[in-house]
């Protein structure tokens, strides 16, 4: 199931789903009122958005009505909601993302510009746009990842903007929704199915140790600050299985320092509510000091202001004095030291498949899933653990055939299960 | 400072966010809107409500009206509550961020404050409360009972954890918790934060403990424990108290000259009024104390009960009997005292199995 950025599963059909009440006002004022200068969402009497009659002349088509497709007052509205709960930012980004192309590709499909209040009260054009999976200017069609992720942002807005569409449509809309979708699905069985987006693949692949400590010997080389950096960052990035972009942004208020000299650092993972605590060991720790004391260092002789600091606030992993080390240079690091060591190249996620892999091949997954941060081990089957085609041919040579105890029959015994 | 930048205030995001207005420039409801709330706080004592929950309640429906109106000019609560579909705004929109729990409360203090108010106003309080859940956004219902509603409230924590502290931490914190006070407290500091690192006792109901709350008990091995007696859930419990924290407890009770049999009165005192109990702050800054000096950040209570939860499964405790140690109703909340140290363990054992 994908995350949503409000934390909730965006289905509500019981007994308790409250009836839409009639004698409240409609939610967008009187839509007759095309020269209104404010637009009053949701809840009538309180203070409306103030808009610009200026810019809205300018984004509107003549009509009253919206042409930028972030203009919609639904969506503000929803994502005022969505913010208020808490959700992350680019979780966010991504919904807010979604229903624009929702609403760029109904128009496109219906041939008129289109709200999604109106969207909503034409569950056809809603069914056919979640089910669309042209990208547009390109030739390529949508994943099916894409289209999961649109669906998942039309059902949290259904549900944060539940009471005014109820108003709107004068039913539940989850409902309005569930006819839409089951309009385009393909009847199977006892159930839908929706066949629209490309499969996902199986992409990136999990470097073996040997290619690990190469990639890292070989980042080792670049000179001053910068290489001890290099093995202190990817070392905690292979040992932890932790996400790169947690990594990066590690700020020093987030790192902890022992009295046992042991360091913990805080890392704030993408859908997750709570940091995830990371113990480094001691070789870990040791580069991680080395590079803060080279850094720092470094940032003295070339008379720059900024310092690394455990325990106070300030990014960790510099590239220059002028702030975090960004994804892209980390990218550039990582591909030329695989260049360097003579490897097929991989990414920074690429690490954390090789910690899945190499961990679920000697201990039980929920143990991994609990060490690499996994919420279950359903992702970590899926997407992260790909078994090493080597490492299966020196576990078969190890299988030993012996009989049981009753001499019967044949069991498989030894040192493929005894790990 | 660079010139023209305006200071920010600890509780300020950031430059962008609105300043919080502190408690001296927010003005007071109107006359009848406090007459209401004294009158609904009332009512609800009379109830038999818990005192700080009504105080909470209190609170929250004083917060919807400045957020329904203005920090400097609240919305009457006659005026907002005649109108649910305004409270349900407040709800979902709030001005400022807040917690989820924050958020949760405000619900159930204006359903109730519904429901109060309704008589006064001569409204119909059963579709009032119709009304309001009908503007309030739905999540995943769970059952005939629960409706899913969705409030505003951020999920995460506002304060930094700590780290993850097990036993051996726990004893150096004890170690750490006399230094630097007077003779006269050192005892007592020891045996109050003995308590909060090696008992199930939370710091109100360490710093409430009186002498008569002890007692030794023989159980059916021949062995004598210390146990403490406490309310929780309505009734009378008895804790046991393990061997560090009742060693802390013979000692103070050996500093004051006395049998621990014959004393009586508070067993953590303030040190200017003497048969006074410790304040709770007090507490909080002598456990604070011992952290820093010991060098760990602040611990709080919980991350304490979590260490102390887990030095007891070291000593080979299962999770029922972790959770009898420390007073808890169900298995399920000894898992989340553990959740992290599980999650440590994990991680260790992964990088002893694959060599990182």
């Amino acid at each position: 199931m994908i995350a949503s950025p409000d934390g909730h599963a965006h289905r509500n059909r019981g007994l308790g789903s409250p009836a839409p009440t009639p004698e409240l006002a409609h939610p967008l004022g009187d839509p007759s009122a095309a020269n209104a200068v404010v637009i009053q969402l949701a809840i009538p009497g309180l203070r409306a958005d103030r808009v610009c009659s200026k810019r809205r002349s300018a984004q509107s088509n003549g009509n009253g009505e919206p042409t930028d497709a972030y203009d919609d007052p639904f969506l503000r509205s929803y994502l005022r909601r969505l913010s208020a709960r808490g959700a992350a930012q680019k979780g966010a980004t991504a919904y807010r993302y979604q229903l624009a192309t929702v609403l760029r590709t109904a128009s496109r499909i219906g041939g008129r510009t289109v709200d999604l209040g109106a969207l909503f009260q034409d569950p056809p054009l809603l069914g056919r746009t979640l089910a669309d999976d042209v990208a547009g200017g390109r030739e390529a069609r949508l994943s099916r990842w894409t289209l999961a992720q649109r669906r998942s942002a039309i059902r949290s807005f259904t549900g944060l903007m539940g009471p005014e569409l109820a108003q709107l449509l004068g039913e539940d809309p989850h409902d309005v929704l569930d006819r839409a979708l089951r309009s385009v699905a393909e009847r199977v069985g006892g159930g839908y199915r929706l066949t629209g987006g490309t499969p996902r693949r199986r992409i990136g692949h999990a470097p073996s140790s040997d290619t690990v400590a190469a990639v890292l010997a070989a980042a080792s080389k670049d000179t001053g600050f910068v290489g001890v950096r290099n093995v202190a960052f990817l070392s905690i990035l292979a040992a932890s299985g932790a996400r790169v972009n947690a990594l990066r942004q590690l700020d020093g208020s987030d790192c902890v320092v022992l009295p046992s000299g042991r360091i913990r650092i805080y890392l704030n993972e993408k859908g997750k509510a709570e940091p995830r605590e990371i113990e480094l060991n001691r070789e870990q720790g040791n580069a991680f000091r080395f590079y803060v004391d080279a850094f720092n260092c470094h940032a003295h002789r070339q008379g720059w202001r900024v310092r690394v600091c455990l325990g106070s606030g300030g990014p960790i992993w510099q590239n220059s004095g002028r702030g975090r080390w960004s994804y892209r240079s980390v990218r550039t690091t990582l591909r030329d030291a695989c260049v360097r060591a003579g490897v097929r190249e991989f990414t920074p996620h690429d690490l954390r498949r090789a910690f899945a892999t190499d961990a679920t091949s000697t201990l039980p997954r929920h143990t991994v899933a609990l060490a690499g941060g996994w919420k279950g081990v359903e992702r970590l089957d899926d997407h992260y653990v790909r078994p090493r085609v080597p490492v299966l041919w020196e576990k078969l040579q190890q299988v030993q055939v012996v009989p049981d105890a009753e001499g019967e029959d044949a069991v498989v015994s030894a040192a493929a299960f005894a790990l | 400072m660079p010139k023209g930048r305006m200071p920010l205030s600890p509780q300020q995001l950031s430059l962008f966010s609105p300043p919080l207005i502190s408690t001296g420039d927010r003005r007071r409801l109107d006359e009848d809107s406090e007459r209401l709330l004294h009158a609904y706080k009332e009512a609800r004592d009379a109830e038999g409500s818990h005192p700080r929950s009504v105080s909470r309640e209190v609170c929250q429906v004083r917060s919807l009206a400045r957020e329904a109106g203005s920090p400097q000019d609240p919305a009457s609560l006659a005026v907002l509550f005649s109108d649910p579909a305004r409270v349900a705004r407040a709800l979902v929109e709030p001005t400022r961020p807040v917690a989820l729990s924050t958020g949760r409360t405000r619900l159930v203090a204006a359903q109730r404050f519904l429901l109060f108010i309704a008589s006064s106003l001569n409204r119909d309080a059963r579709a009032d409360q119709r009304v309001l859940e009908a503007s309030l956004p739905h999540g995943l219902d769970t059952g005939w009972h629960a409706l899913g509603t969705a409030v505003a409230g951020h999920p995460g924590r506002r304060r930094r954890r700590g780290p993850t502290l097990d036993g051996a931490d726990l004893f150096r914190i004890v170690e750490h918790a006399a230094e630097g006070s007077c003779i006269a407290r050192r005892a007592r500091d020891r045996a109050l934060v003995s308590l909060l690192c090696f008992s199930g006792l939370r710091p109100e109901e360490a710093v409430g403990l009186r002498w008569d709350d002890l007692e030794w008990m023989r159980a059916d091995t021949g062995r004598y424990g210390l146990t403490v007696a406490v309310e929780r859930r309505g009734s009378r419990l008895r804790l046991l108290v393990p061997g560090p924290a009742a060693a802390a407890i013979r000692a103070l009770a050996e500093h004051t000259g006395e049998e621990m049999a014959a004393l009586s009165g508070p067993l953590l005192q303030s040190r200017r009024r003497t048969a006074c109990h410790l304040s709770y702050r007090s507490a909080r800054a002598i456990v604070v104390g011992a952290c820093r000096r010991a060098g760990y950040p602040a611990a709080e209570a919980v991350e304490l009960r979590s260490a102390f939860a887990s030095w007891l499964r070291a000593q080979g405790l299962s999770e029922h009997e972790t959770g009898e140690v420390l007073g808890l109703a169900r298995v399920r909340s000894v898992d989340c005292l553990l959740r992290r140290h599980a999650e440590l363990a994990a991680q260790r054992t992964v990088r002893e199995r694959i060599g990182r």
